[in-house]
């Protein structure tokens, strides 16, 4: 248990906003399900935590104009990334995909003809979020497409997920080495900082994969054999 | 699993040993079953005692290192190493037989084992090459090379080869009748003869003209009377290599196809000449008839693509050496019989004894000379001159074939091995009775030792002599063991460096120092211990196990590394012979792949563990 003087810490806040929230509005079973579950606290160990990594690969970085086109995910026990719970999906959509997109990401408009229907694949990610604590390297386009989807989809307000961020954890580390702003943040390349294997596709579960591996590595960098207090993690700066 | 891991998880997994062994499908469905966790410099790998929590490990990217129970290192591994198989064993219950450290950040797959076995199922015949058994691993090794690429016709099989029309006559049948029926009716130079069911005779064309018409024998006859009596047969899944070897041996040239006492076809030279390698069998043959040493020189190159032949076709080691040690044999019988011809016939009784690996019949493309002269003991000093004139001579014919001088001197031309047998005798019992540390190198070579022209018995009273001396003094097998174990097998391969027992690097493995002659040696202390008259390593092995001295394990154990080694060590020497360099015993590491790593760590274990089970039963007080 954390110490009475930690009641403003940002976990505690996060805790205290999200039992509200699961208050206020009469949640879809999907999303009650993802936010059903406690938030950890502050002095909890990161590393005997159970995490869901997630990357969404989209036609563009704002949310309120562009759309989801895929969705990959798996979750992380006990340290262990777990490849048999691994999911991905494209998502169905009549919207045309932009060229300049699809370059990146290698989906072109065909292929998401046959994709799951945007619902199917939220409600699914919703239940596969239960009881975990959300991962993602750069997570505020995440938790920005997700938080649209809430808006668009039941009106609701941004909800109180719990992220953690491997590119704020990153960026705490190199600025504790005096070299900020300037540096190479993406994924790839702070994966190889790590001594992590190149992976030679890309796509939104390959993603999902690297940032889980990128968290392992970060929480032994930042805690050696030490018990990886949640608390002192830097998170998503977006809530 | 999801599309987009394929090409990461699935292409990595399918380049390690043994998954790459695997069918695709099989590949993808264990790629989707992996865990992967990440160790910091340091941190060590919890081996879950529970059966659902047991795993086979791949290092992705880092390094790590086993050490025993006792602190003792016993490997390192790098990106694409596997460990854990010793505890898949379900006999294993929570006991640790090793600790394993990250000793970089180490980014690690976890295989679950409860979900392999399940996959396995579907898939019996890979099974193996996942056993928690370093032997048996060994074994799918070496049956894996087996059936690699182009294997050419000495390992098919003699069924694949020979001929189907073969004639099949009863005893009482008469010659002529015989000769009509593989003429007309079977198109066939052979015939086989039965007499009440059971296989009793053969006869060729050849015997028809040589026994039949040469000596004007009456056709009207029984065929038994000029039939080759009780024919050597092979079986149809026999190899092609052992038919030929069976022919060179005995000089035949037809072999009856034989199973359950029913003739299946004929296999007879042409089928094998056919074949141009087949042609280089008949090496032998052609150093038979040679006429001058210049001529046998001339056959060198043959030799060596019979070596090349053999090593490609993956034979086994046992049977590559046997192979070799025949043409040796046969150049120093051709040669002999030379030297007397030039030098006059030889003035007394004497045997020719060749030792080291050419009388254990594991002769291979870099072995020297070792042999010796046995003279009866009334043999003359003049006697002894002309022995040092035709050793003189054979020795530099053999060394002008190929076959290196020895660089020991253990050769008949050195005066102290051209000796008469009460010598012998005495050189053999001051051995036994003082076997200094330092002098067991130099005999070491005289332990095997083969008659190959002469007198056998000159020979074979030499072999006893040692073991009754053996037998009788408690001092040699110990100075041998103590003296054999002073070098160890490294623990394996590690970036590309030999990782030492001490844990220092080197950057060749000598295969020969730190590999074979280890196993050569143990097999000599097994089988002088045991009485064994044969000087083959496997055959010492095999005979030590049979009177109780090896557990079966331990025999399997030990023949399979014999048979990995030599087989690494053949292609290492193959691979020399093709780029055109001299071939050699030191291979640098970096021709190794995840498959020669592997597997030479468990060969290079079960080295060590003979080495210190052999170590207790021999030299305790």
């Amino acid at each position: 248990m954390a110490p009475p003087w930690q009641y403003f810490h940002p976990l505690r806040r996060l805790a205290r906003r999200r039992q509200q929230y699961c208050r206020q509005h009469d949640l879809p079973p999907a999303l009650a399900a993802a936010l059903s579950q406690p938030i950890p606290d502050v002095c909890d160990d990161a590393k005997a935590l159970d995490f869901l990594a997630l990357d969404l690969e989209t036609t563009g970085l704002d949310p309120s104009q562009d759309h989801i086109i895929s969705l990959g995910y798996l979750p992380v026990a006990q340290g262990n990334i777990c490849l048999s719970q691994a999911h991905e999906c494209l998502v169905q959509s009549a919207e045309a995909v932009k060229p300049e997109t699809a370059v990146i990401n290698h989906i072109v408009p065909e292929m998401l003809v046959t994709g799951t229907p945007l619902d199917e694949a939220m409600d699914a990610l919703f239940f596969a979020m239960a009881g975990k604590v959300l991962v993602a390297h750069g997570a505020q386009l995440e938790q920005g497409f997700i938080n649209q989807y809430l808006a668009r989809q039941y009106g609701l307000p941004a909800a109180p997920w719990c992220w953690l961020d491997t590119l704020a954890i990153e960026k705490s580390l190199t600025v504790y080495q005096g070299q900020h702003k300037h540096g190479d943040f993406r994924l790839a390349s702070v994966r190889q900082r790590h001594c992590l294997p190149e992976y030679a596709s890309h796509g939104a579960l390959i993603d999902a994969l690297a940032a889980a591996e990128l968290l392992l590595a970060l929480l032994h960098t930042l805690f050696h054999d030490r018990p990886a207090k949640i608390g002192q993690l830097p998170r998503a700066q977006c809530d | 699993m999801p599309q987009t891991l394929i090409p990461n998880i699935h292409h990595f997994i399918g380049q390690v040993d043994p998954f790459d062994k695997l069918p695709d499908e099989l590949q993808r469905q264990i790629a989707c079953a992996i865990k992967i966790t990440y160790l910091g410099k340091g941190e060590q790998v919890h081996f879950g005692g529970a059966v659902d929590a047991r795993y086979l490990y791949v290092i992705r990217t880092g390094s790590m290192e086993q050490r025993n129970p006792d602190g003792g290192l016993r490997a390192k591994l790098g990106p694409e190493d596997i460990f854990g198989f010793t505890f898949l064993d379900p006999g294993k219950e929570d006991h640790q037989d090793y600790i394993a450290t990250a000793i970089e950040n180490t980014l690690l797959y976890l295989v679950p084992h409860e979900e392999l076995q399940r996959l396995l199922e579907q898939y019996p015949k890979f099974s193996e090459h996942f056993a928690a058994n370093a032997q048996v691993r060994l074994h799918s090794a070496l049956d894996v090379q087996w059936s690699d690429g182009e294997k050419g016709v000495f390992v098919k099989k003699v069924a694949e080869v020979a001929s189907k029309r073969v004639a099949v006559v009863d005893a009482d049948t008469s010659i002529q009748q015989t000769a009509d029926e593989m003429r007309r009716i079977c198109r066939t130079s052979c015939a086989v003869i039965k007499q009440d069911g059971v296989i009793v005779g053969l006869v060729t064309d050849r015997d028809m003209t040589k026994r039949v018409v040469a000596q004007g024998i009456d056709i009207q006859l029984p065929i038994s009377s000029i039939m080759t009596v009780e024919p050597l047969t092979i079986g149809p899944d026999d190899l092609v290599l052992q038919a030929s070897v069976v022919m060179m041996q005995h000089n035949v040239r037809s072999l009856p196809v034989v199973e359950d006492n029913e003739v299946l076809g004929i296999l007879t030279t042409t089928h094998l000449v056919k074949n141009n390698r087949m042609q280089a069998m008949f090496l032998i043959e052609r150093i038979k008839y040679s006429e001058t040493a210049q001529e046998l020189a001339q056959l060198a190159p043959e030799r060596q693509a019979i070596f090349e032949a053999l090593v490609e076709g993956g034979v086994s080691a046992e049977v590559i050496g046997h192979v070799m040690t025949m043409i040796m044999d046969a150049y120093s019988r051709r040669l002999l019989q030379m030297a007397e011809r030039k030098l006059g016939p030889a003035p007394c009784e004497f045997a020719w004894m060749v030792a080291g690996s050419h009388a254990r019949n594991e002769v291979h493309l870099l072995s020297d000379q070792d042999c010796a002269i046995v003279l009866p003991d009334d043999a003359s000093e003049s006697d002894r001159q002309y022995f040092l004139h035709l050793a003189h001579w054979v020795c530099n014919g053999l060394a002008a074939c190929g076959y290196p001088l020895c660089p020991g001197k253990f050769m008949a031309a050195n005066p102290k091995w051209c000796q008469p047998k009460q010598v012998w005798l005495a050189y053999y019992s001051k051995w036994v009775a003082s076997p200094e540390y330092d002098k067991l190198l130099n005999i070491s070579v005289f332990l095997e030792t083969r008659c190959i022209y002469g007198n056998e018995a000159l020979v074979s009273v030499l072999h006893q002599h040692l073991l009754d001396e053996i037998a009788a003094s408690s001092r040699f097998l110990p100075s041998l063991v103590r003296d054999s174990v002073t070098v160890n097998p490294p623990l394996g391969i590690f970036n590309y460096l030999v990782l030492e027992k001490g844990g220092a690097h080197s950057n060749t493995l000598n295969i020969k120092k730190y590999a074979i002659t280890l196993l050569v040696d143990l097999a000599r202390i097994y089988g002088l211990s045991a009485q064994c008259h044969q000087d083959g390593t496997e055959a010492r092995f095999r005979f030590a196990h049979e009177q109780g001295l090896l557990s079966e394990e331990m025999l399997k154990n030990v023949l399979g590394a014999y048979g990995f080694i030599s087989q690494v060590r053949f292609k290492h020497q193959l691979t020399a012979l093709k780029a055109g360099k001299t071939a050699d015993n030191h291979i640098t590491p970096d021709q190794f792949g995840s498959f020669e790593r592997k597997h030479l760590k468990d060969a290079f274990r079960i080295i060590n563990d003979l080495q210190e089970v052999a170590k207790i039963r021999f030299t305790k007080d």
